[in-house]
């Protein structure tokens, strides 16, 4: 009797261990069949455009369970994907939207293990898209735009930024402008004006007048994998005419320029920057304990956790040309929606981004975390969600953004699009990190830059 | 009419018969086993030997040692990473234990709140890693820490090559801490009176006491309880993560986080599997080495 006891306990384990393990693979089998299908549901998706079939019933009638990879993780990006969700459910009822949630920086390992093992989500934000279309992982899009959602709507700079060799991978839905922020009241406390600083040399001067009494004249973020150190580098490189990732002979002078730029600007920079990421650099810069930062429009996002005292006293402004150039420039680049490429429900996941696109939806969303992409939104549709986004400093979130806008109408330039950038930036934060750290000499600096660069370049090459 | 060789047969499955239940207990373990741990492994060393990256569709292709040899002669942070791979171990190990033998003795003696002391010691193991590292990292902070403050200090610990290290391993060994603790507090508990009062009786001080009868009786638990702890910190990628990323550049990066940034940084998984296979080999060598070495003190006697 204990014998079949015994026996039939064990059959029953065995019989749950494997049912449990097929449980997952009922799922991707079915993902897989579906999948395979993907093709004539992209035809069919396309065939649905042709039509242009308006019928309201029809479109009650889309079923789908999208899953979205949402790197926002703040209280209004919560929000504005609960927003999401249910208007599209409200459109189409059948639809149902899992946002998975993550942070900017884990969002492409996410993306790369679900293309690897199939397990394909429907639609992401994304920015940079060279390394998930590498992936091969982002469906076209030009062949989707249609009259909710076109082309000629969208800041070309950002559209720009989401298309390689003319395929458009994702619509922008904010536009990402870069540039630096002045803390005037350190500047004009230190003897100098805004205007002022029109060259390297001024930024330098007025850095060192500023550093004094634990305040500093210029602060990176240089901690992490170094995201914010590559694009610190990035930004003054563009200012200099030079791509950071341009490892000639002929960007060499320009490079070394913009390595010496640093390189005395180290004395002028707290060493625990080192450590730094966003938070750390915004919380200084809500200390009022640092001069110059560089920043992006998400800038009043970032920092209202901070405290609001800061808004008063910045400036943005393009950083001042190299010594190379005639004109700086600054970089714009977009956060924007794209579809999957393998995803079996395409058609569901390009209705939700045409309703993400609509004023309510994309009005809000850009009023709490910067520019707009799309040109047709206009900013009094986006006034009452800036005034809830930042009730008290809401005229002062306004000002910077038009600084923003200001100074990429007359300096922006895409965002350079780079293969392997992930990998480059540890190369330039330790490269950076030493260097500030006065370790090595910009040209040692350099040397490791190029070399480390050039190893990734290869690698990717193959 | 007998058939050949049905003698030989026969055994084997009237034994079968005989333990088919316990096969059938072992069956889900041994699955498991197979499917999630040996599978992902031999997984991960073909991988090795191949090009895959997930930046380049259609990659995958045999190299045969191309991985290993860039590794080794082409990367030339390589070097630095194993050393620091082996210092965090032994350092982390090292450390743990000297703390751990004398908190271990005073946890075993009659001190007042007993219970309690030993419940608070369990703190650190049972406090997830990632906050663990996060509070560390308050703690170490740069600019606004509290140890800063107390030392009226102004030292980027994490950012600086001199301490970043120490801070590393002090983390290290308050994590690890309470296992090495309570592992030997229960081979402590395991020895009897009987011998510190025979020792007693013939004139042995505490002292010797500790040195003739405690830690000889140790050696069995100390021997298994640091090769648990040296695995244990080898593997121990998300403590280093959350306080360094393996940074500025690969400064504190030890071999799992290595493995993590050629993976899921540079998509390069072939290097990857690689970098792992190195470091299973590693670990498999040391915890061989480790059997040879200390097998012999096994073989302990009260003298």
């Amino acid at each position: 009797m204990k014998k079949i006891l015994a026996l039939f306990l064990s059959v029953i384990m065995v019989l749950s261990f494997a049912l449990s393990g097929c449980a997952k693979k009922n799922q991707t089998d079915e993902g897989k069949a579906t999948n395979d299908k993907s093709e004539s549901t992209t035809t069919q998706s396309e065939t649905t455009k042709e039509d242009k079939s308006d019928d309201k019933s029809e479109d009650k009638e889309i079923s789908a369970n999208l899953r979205f990879l949402w790197p926002g993780t703040s209280e209004p990006e919560k929000r504005i994907a609960q927003k999401i969700a249910t208007t599209v459910q409200k459109q189409y009822p059948k639809v149902k939207i899992e946002f998975m949630e993550l942070v900017w920086a884990d969002i492409e390992k996410k993306l790369a293990v679900m293309v690897e093992s199939k397990d394909y989500p429907d639609m992401m934000q994304v920015q940079d898209v060279t390394n998930a279309v590498a992936m091969d992982a982002l469906e076209p899009l030009n062949g989707y735009l249609n009259d909710k959602v076109k082309a000629e709507d969208y800041i070309q700079a950002s559209l720009d930024y989401m298309t390689i060799d003319g395929t458009i991978y994702a619509i922008p839905a904010l536009a990402v402008i870069y540039s630096h922020a002045f803390n005037r009241e350190m500047i004009e406390g230190a003897g100098y004006k805004l205007e002022d600083l029109k060259s390297w040399d001024d930024i330098k001067a007025a850095a060192k007048a500023m550093t004094k009494n634990g305040k500093y004249g210029y602060a990176m973020a240089n901690g992490g994998t170094g995201r914010f150190t590559f694009r610190d580098y990035m930004m003054v490189c563009l200012t200099n005419g030079v791509n950071p990732d341009d490892t000639s002979e002929e960007a060499k002078p320009r490079i070394m320029e913009v390595l010496k730029f640093f390189y005395d600007m180290a004395d002028y920079m707290p060493k625990s920057q080192v450590t730094w990421l966003y938070p750390e650099l915004f919380k200084a810069w809500e200390a009022n304990s640092v001069g110059i930062m560089h920043t992006g429009a998400y800038y009043s996002a970032n920092i209202i956790t901070h405290g609001e005292t800061n808004f008063a006293r910045t400036e943005i402004m393009p950083f001042p040309k190299g010594p190379s150039v005639d004109k700086t420039q600054i970089m714009v680049g977009a956060s924007g929606i794209a579809l999957i490429k393998g995803s079996s429900q395409k058609e569901a996941a390009w209705k939700t981004l045409e309703i993400i696109m609509s004023p309510e939806i994309l009005g809000e969303w850009a009023a709490n975390l910067g520019v707009c992409a799309k040109k047709t939104i206009t900013e009094e549709q986006m006034e009452e969600f800036v005034k809830q986004a930042y009730p008290n400093v809401y005229k002062e979130h306004q000002r910077l953004i038009s600084q923003f806008v200001a100074a990429a109408n007359e300096y922006g330039v895409p965002m350079p699009k780079i293969l392997g950038q992930p990998q480059m930036e540890i190369v330039v934060q330790g490269a950076f990190n030493k260097m500030l750290n006065k370790e090595i000499t910009p040209e040692q600096a350099y040397e490791e830059i190029k070399a480390g660069i050039d190893k990734v370049k290869a690698d990717l090459a193959g | 009419m007998k058939k050949i060789g049905a003698d030989l047969v026969r055994p084997r499955q009237t034994r079968f018969k005989k333990y088919m239940v316990a096969y059938m207990f072992i069956l889900p373990t041994l699955l498991y086993l197979l499917i999630f741990q040996l599978y992902p492994l031999l997984e991960s060393v073909r991988l090795g030997f191949t090009n895959t990256s997930f930046l380049r569709p259609g990659s995958g292709k045999f190299i045969g040692l191309d991985n290993y040899k860039d590794l080794l002669f082409n990367t030339p942070e390589f070097g630095s990473i194993v050393k620091n791979s082996i210092l965090w171990v032994l350092g982390s190990t090292f450390f743990q234990y000297l703390f751990a033998l004398p908190t271990s003795a005073v946890l075993n003696s009659n001190i007042a709140g007993r219970p309690l002391w030993r419940g608070l010691l369990m703190v650190p193991w049972v406090t997830p890693t990632v906050i663990m590292g996060v509070i560390f990292k308050a703690i170490f902070d740069g600019d606004y820490g509290i140890i800063n403050y107390y030392l009226k200090t102004n030292i980027v610990w994490l950012g600086d090559g001199r301490t970043v290290w120490p801070v590393l391993l002090l983390t290290s060994v308050w994590k690890g801490l309470p296992y090495a603790t309570l592992m030997i507090l229960a081979g402590l508990q395991g020895i009897s009176k009987d011998l510190y009062e025979a020792a007693y009786v013939d004139g042995c001080g505490k002292f010797k006491q500790f040195f003739k009868i405690t830690l000889p009786l140790l050696t069995p638990v100390l021997f298994t309880s640091c090769l648990v702890s040296i695995v244990l910190t080898w593997t121990k990628f998300e403590l280093i993560w959350v306080l360094t990323a393996g940074g500025p550049g690969t400064k504190t990066s030890i071999l799992p986080t290595y493995v993590y940034t050629k993976s899921f940084i540079n998509f390069d998984m072939g290097a990857g599997s690689a970098v792992a296979t190195i470091s299973m080999l590693f670990m498999l060598v040391f915890v061989l080495l480790y059997l040879r070495l200390f097998k012999k003190s096994d073989q302990y006697e009260v003298s």
